[in-house]
């Protein structure tokens, strides 16, 4: 009996090992190569980082498909440069080595094109010295600033940078006079980033942050924080972390007795925010270039209404984080730059993509001229009412 | 500012508490180390989630379900994969590394089943915070204490009344003798793994609806109710309830008085001095 | 008799795996020209070949678990960053990293030596957990915070600059060499004899006269320099580290590593390395469920290699092994 039960055991992590097999099939033949060369004849390579397992798999995912609907758009109007275009996808496990791993692994061994990737800002970094090296374009969806400022000239970034959202919340505050802000942020990249710029951003006006409370991810219990930042009786409290925290810090929050205005980060387009916290969101501000809707008729902008049919259409749901549309801009400005040019790679496509001017995507209106990098800066300010989002003024 | 932070403690310590019993069970039924009680807290939270949103099943009785597959799940576990690992002779660490394993395998099947993002599980209680005074206590926090007091009570009962319960006990201090004297020494064991992950699936229902639902959920707390384990006294019940309230409490306290960054620093840092002290934890047990 | 197989794998089987790897760096440039990917690979393995030789001393010989190996490994990588960017010659840097993490290996062990088991596996984790909240919250000119630290310089050897992956790697197998060689050392030591005794039975040797609690410690402090040399290392290949890299899960896959290996062998750090590092790139076809086969194959390989790789293969192939002649002298020496 015993035996009879490990070995059932066993034969269902076979079945399982199995079902991985399948599943990886079908993507199988999106991912495989033949080994062409990417410059000359042959498909051309899109290659793509992110995380795909994980606590963030699900943006990566996103993100992939997101970079995944562009090139069915491209290849359905006859490719780019007379060629098809392809992905291929590692997963960087949210990690900076695994994703220097991949990012080697794509411009070495498969010799993409160019590459979207990643989303974390320490894994861009980290990957940054590879791709400059590899002289291979590379546009990222992190929001850190930081790691266009190394100086690097092939990455490029298809959002905004945080200091951009920083600088209109910063504005925001003063507009409503909010005189005493409490920060509360998580301790890795995104939240000590997000706080950094706010605070700079806050420099010129009248406010002081009467608390900086910090958390990890994955932790639920802050009444330790939000006793502190409650005994300060802020005017606001700012939030910057990552969305599967998101809910639970905005719930308990409310709950710890706060009522007042949230400040928040851009990952509260999240719809599992709004399920997650109910009426706790009340009162919630951020700034950011889009909303990730559920259903294509509420999106206003008649490009995303057509990204989100195409999306729901392959994928079956609309996408679970406006990572789909960080990675959808990112390919279609890659293919803008190498049709502008007719260069498919190096420094030409980098020069290409460099000049790309008033090209409008789902985020809005991209120019890259002699800006480092850096694509858009516009970005509206969002509040949040009885579980819908209205624009504030 | 006290009272509110020893209350939010207090809760938080219940659930470090009724994680580590699981991991003092299965370590005084077999003498094991499991690392994956993180991802059974994890699981029993899914499960429950399907029952109770998914099927719409009645709150209690999808509790009830839930708790029943994950006492099913642990006793599996323990038939189908740790005992016979042991007798194709596993060395106990590498059972450990068995559990590393398994709570990779689980985390990501999660992750494929239910996706990465959220779930909102929600609260039976209501959410509005109870006001008593200058503390505000969600009725969360109330359910949490209360049903973590009642399985101690009953856990307590159980060991002590129920001739399960003693057999267990005996099969733990002496599985040789307790085999002569006619105890079921591989079915108590079993019974431990399955409490064991019945507490920390009471542990994840009860959590559900203030973390929401999702893969990682049991990281980090597998983690601290395994220090909360250590610090009362690896192996004993009531030195994982004392261990998960002085955790709790310290780190809560930690947040509110010094600094939210410093905070698990802290918290660790006093583990480290009390196991310096106390190297058996402060409720002595034998260490090997 | 178990000695007699130890007694091989550490001259035998040693030899064989120094000619292995002596082989592969003579051939290497024939083998894989320019493929930095390989390079890329074949570095990090052997950054971990470094880490878990180290560890393996820890807990394969001593018998102290570990779960906080990333501490160290963290606190190498780190203070090789600054140091270098402060101006001191990158190899001078990590070889004081390293230091600075036997140092703080050794005062970690104060407190360790006198625990076991699950309290020794829970203040690591509290120590892995402690090292790298220092690095995101200590002081951020030094450490850089969440940002962590980019453009670490490369190593400069003689006047060398091993920028390239391909140099750098001869740098690695050299160490990797080196480090082996070391373990093996104190393996045979009278030190390396005296910690396996106290791993088989601490109060019978205590009853000896050893002193558990200096061995114990000496244990602790070689696994956390060879840590730190693998986390320098680590820090001059990427030349960009973060917290991020540094978190519970780099530790328990020091711990996966060694354990599916096998521990307390020559052989077992090597293969665990290897099998790791070549299974996870080779999953990474399966995109969303490699993590989930991952997971489903060190359970599997568990049921069939009990105690890991070349702890099954030695017991199995014992009576095989067994007829080798060994050497007679060390033989005479460690039968009791």
């Amino acid at each position: 009996m015993k035996r009879k039960l490990s070995w059932l055991l066993c034969g269902a992590m076979l079945a399982g090992l199995l079902a991985g097999c399948g599943g990886a099939d079908g993507s199988g033949d999106a991912n495989t190569g033949d080994g062409a060369a990417a410059s000359g004849g042959g498909n051309i390579k899109i290659g793509y980082f992110g995380p795909l397992t994980g606590g963030t798999a699900q943006a990566g995912q996103a993100a992939l498909n997101g970079a995944q609907i562009a090139v069915n758009e491209l290849n359905a109007a006859g490719g780019v440069l007379d060629r098809q275009v392809e992905i291929v996808s590692y997963d960087d496990k949210s990690s900076p080595e695994e994703a220097v791993k991949a990012a080697t692994k794509l411009v070495q061994v498969d010799k993409v094109n160019a590459i979207f990737g990643s989303l974390h800002s320490a894994n861009v970094q980290a990957a940054g010295p590879v791709i400059e090296e590899a002289q291979t374009i590379c546009v990222a969806g992190g929001t850190s600033p930081t790691w266009l400022e190394q100086g690097y000239t092939y990455l490029f970034r298809s959002i905004s940078n945080s200091t951009v959202s920083a600088k209109q919340l910063a504005k925001y505050a003063d507009d409503q006079s909010y005189k005493k802000i409490a920060l509360f942020t998580s301790n890795d990249e995104y939240g000590t980033s997000g706080a950094d710029g706010f605070k700079a951003e806050c420099e010129p006006y009248d406010i002081e942050f009467v608390a900086s409370e910090t958390m990890t991810n994955g932790d639920r219990d802050f009444t330790g924080q939000f006793a502190k930042i409650n005994a300060a009786s802020p005017d606001a409290v700012f939030i910057w972390c990552l969305g599967d925290d998101l809910g639970a810090v905005t719930k308990q929050l409310r709950q710890s007795g706060f009522d007042g205005p949230i400040l928040g980060s851009e990952s509260y387009t999240l719809p599992e925010i709004l399920e997650n916290a109910g009426a706790a969101t009340n009162g919630v501000r951020f700034a950011a270039q889009y909303l990730v809707y559920e259903n294509p008729e509420d999106a206003e902008d008649e490009n995303m209404k057509k990204f989100l049919e195409a999306y729901i259409e392959e994928f079956g749901s609309a996408p679970a984080s406006d990572n789909a549309f960080r990675a959808y801009d990112g390919v279609m400005m890659i293919a803008e730059a190498m049709k502008a040019s007719g260069a498919d790679h190096g420094s030409e496509l980098r020069d290409a993509y460099n000049d790309i001017d008033g090209y409008v995507g789902l985020a809005g209106t991209f120019s890259y001229k002699g800006k480092n990098g850096e694509g858009i800066e516009s970005m509206r300010i969002f509040q949040i009412q009885d579980g819908k989002y209205i624009e504030a003024e | 500012m006290f009272l509110q932070l020893l209350v939010g403690g207090v809760a938080v310590g219940c659930i470090y508490a009724l994680i580590g019993l699981g991991y003092s069970l299965i370590y005084s039924a077999s003498g094991l180390m499991s690392f994956v009680q993180g991802e059974i807290f994890m699981l029993g939270a899914y499960v429950a989630f399907t029952i109770y949103v998914g099927l719409g099943i009645p709150f209690l009785l999808a509790v009830l379900i839930a708790i029943g597959i994950m006492f099913a799940f642990g006793m599996l576990l323990e038939r189908s994969m740790i005992s016979p690992l042991l007798r194709r002779g596993s060395q106990q660490i590498h059972i450990v590394l068995a559990t590393i394993g398994l709570s990779i395998f689980l985390k990501n099947f999660a992750m494929i089943i239910w996706g990465s993002d959220v779930k909102n599980f929600p609260s039976s209680f209501g959410e509005s915070p109870l006001k008593m005074g200058p503390v505000s206590i969600s009725p969360q926090q109330i359910a949490i204490v209360v049903v973590t007091l009642a399985c101690m009570v009953l856990l307590h009962l159980f060991m002590s009344k129920t001739k399960m319960g003693t057999s267990l006990r005996a099969a733990a201090q002496d599985p040789m003798a307790a085999g002569v004297v006619g105890i079921n020494v591989p079915l108590t064991v079993g019974m431990a793994w399955a409490l064991a992950a019945a507490l920390s699936a009471v542990a994840g229902i009860l959590l559900a609806p203030i973390y929401g639902v999702y893969p990682k959920m049991g990281a980090i707390l597998s983690t601290k109710g395994f220090a909360a384990a250590v610090l009362g006294g690896y192996g004993n019940m009531y030195g994982a309830i004392i261990g998960g309230l002085i955790f709790g409490v310290v780190e809560t306290m930690a947040a509110g008085y010094l600094s939210s960054s410093f905070k698990d620093i802290i918290s660790f840092g006093v583990l480290i001095i009390v196991l310096f002290v106390m190297p058996n934890g402060i409720l002595k047990v034998k260490a090997d | 008799m178990n000695q007699i197989m130890k007694t091989l794998s550490q001259t035998k089987v040693q030899r064989l795996i120094a000619l292995v790897l002596i082989a592969l760096a003579a051939a290497y440039p024939v083998l894989f020209s320019g493929s930095t990917y390989i390079h890329l690979i074949l570095c990090t393995l052997g950054i971990y070949i470094i880490v878990n030789t180290g560890f393996d001393i820890l807990f394969g010989y001593s018998g102290q678990i570990s779960l906080g190996q990333a501490g160290f490994y963290a606190i190498g990588a780190y203070f090789s960053a600054i140091l270098s960017k402060a101006g001191v010659p990158v190899v001078l840097a990590m070889l004081l990293a390293a230091a600075i993490a036997a140092l703080v290996g050794y005062v970690l062990a104060i407190p360790c030596s006198k625990l076991v088991h699950h309290f020794l596996a829970i203040v690591t984790i509290g120590f892995g957990e402690i090292v790298r909240l220092l690095a995101l919250n200590g002081p951020t000119k030094l450490t850089g915070g969440a940002n962590g630290i980019g453009a670490i310089p490369a190593v400069n050897l003689f006047g060398f600059k091993l920028t390239s992956k391909a140099s750098y790697l001869y740098f690695v197998l050299a160490l990797v060499l080196v480090f082996l060689v070391i373990k093996s050392r104190i393996v045979d030591s009278r030190v390396g004899r005296a910690m396996q005794a106290i791993k088989c039975n601490p109060d019978a040797s205590e009853a000896f006269g050893m002193k558990l609690s200096r061995y114990k410690s000496m244990a602790f402090t070689i696994a956390a320099f060879y840590a730190g040399v693998g986390g320098a290392l680590y820090a001059h290949l990427v030349r960009f580290i973060s917290p991020e890299s540094f978190s519970a899960d780099q530790s328990s896959m020091f711990l996966v590593m060694i354990l599916v290996g096998g521990m307390g062998t020559f052989c077992g750090p090597l293969i665990g390395s290897l099998l790791i590092i070549v299974v996870t790139e080779f999953l990474q076809q399966f995109g969303t469920y490699q993590m989930l086969i991952y997971g489903a194959l060190i359970i599997f390989v568990l049921f069939f290699m009990p105690n890991g790789i070349a702890g099954t293969l030695r017991n199995k192939y014992y009576h095989l092994l067994n007829k080798l002649p060994a050497r007679p002298k060390k033989n005479a020496q460690e039968a009791k």
